[in-house]
């Protein structure tokens, strides 16, 4: 199948909800797998810090959480202008999908970012440029909720909320160069694309796993939800009647 | 783990309380919507079949 012809398909959500049940298992079983190979290995096998000590290991819950909420916002932000520009309703169903994942994560790693600081710093919350840009992206997805419930023409609802995500995208490049443009209490970067992480392998290991595990989590999560909104939306038509037939989703 | 014990157990707490909650809605939401059409199946069919019912009877009784 050629990328034009996959990008034709996806404007049905019938093929989409049809190739999906195979994709969210696979990625369902790989989450599992990778988070809990990662979280043993963090919390049992990597050794202590020199300067932190063990708390450093919140670092394998905080880490993932923070980057997958930014990545289902930018996500977000690209389903928006999908949504906007070619009218895909999958497009507009991804936007609504992955606001309750992306929230709770933001929220998870505003949580965690709060229980590592207290031991680290002193402090429970600093305005720190990373710590506010991060709460900001938490009222961006409370907002993109808001919006749509507060909207009652599905349609309009869609369009506005695809506004609101694009708008918001600015905050992803502030979040990432945060640490870099101020002088932030919180540290750089553990993994950067072009040089080695500075520490060493038995510590970064299973924070890789554990960001693959999450992000394949998202993947299994999203592609659930967007069945169901799919079901939802589709409500008495033949097609999904047929499906049901049987009792099963 | 040198005192921080409660704040490293409490993030993985919190961590697998918010995957949960992912997962669990997902599933509520599904059975719900699958209920639902179960219930609404039964309904039309009961509907139907009391319809026929009263078709095939109607000459029955009556002038």
């Amino acid at each position: 199948m050629t990328l034009k012809e996959l990008w034709h398909r996806l404007g049905s959500p019938r093929w989409f909800y049809q190739i999906s049940g195979g994709l969210r298992r696979v990625l369902g079983v790989l989450a599992l797998l990778l988070l809990v190979t990662g979280t043993v290995w963090g919390l049992a096998f990597a050794p202590p810090d020199y300067l932190q000590g063990n708390s450093f290991r919140i670092m394998y819950v905080h880490v993932p959480s923070a980057l997958v909420a930014q990545s289902a916002y930018l996500l977000m932000g690209v389903a928006g202008v999908i949504l906007l520009v070619w009218r895909m309703k999958l497009a507009d169903m991804v936007l609504a999908a992955t606001v309750p994942f992306g929230l709770s994560m933001t929220a998870l790693a505003l949580f965690t970012g709060a229980v590592w600081g207290k031991p680290t710093w002193g402090a429970w919350w600093v305005w720190d440029a990373r710590t506010t840009s991060m709460l900001v992206l938490l009222f961006l997805y409370m907002a993109l909720y808001a919006l749509r419930q507060a909207i009652p023409r599905p349609e309009t609802a869609g369009r506005a909320c695809a506004v609101l995500a694009i708008i918001g995208v600015i905050n992803i490049p502030i979040i990432k160069y945060s640490v870099d443009w101020w002088l932030t209490l919180h540290q750089p970067a553990t993994f950067r694309l072009t040089s080695a992480p500075s520490m060493p392998a038995v510590m970064w290991l299973p924070l890789a796993l554990n960001t693959l595990g999450i992000y394949c989590f998202f993947g299994a999560n999203l592609v659930g939800r967007l069945r169901l909104e799919i079901l939802e939306r589709e409500r008495g038509t033949a097609w999904v009647r047929e499906r049901l037939a049987g009792g099963r989703l | 783990m040198g005192g921080h014990g409660l704040y490293v157990w409490l993030s993985f707490a919190t961590g697998l309380a918010v995957v949960l909650y992912n997962l669990l809605s997902v599933r509520r939401r599904e059975r719900r919507y699958l209920s639902e059409y179960l219930d609404r199946e039964q309904r039309v069919a009961g509907a139907r079949s009391a319809a026929a019912f009263a078709n095939t009877n109607r000459g029955v009784g009556e002038p």
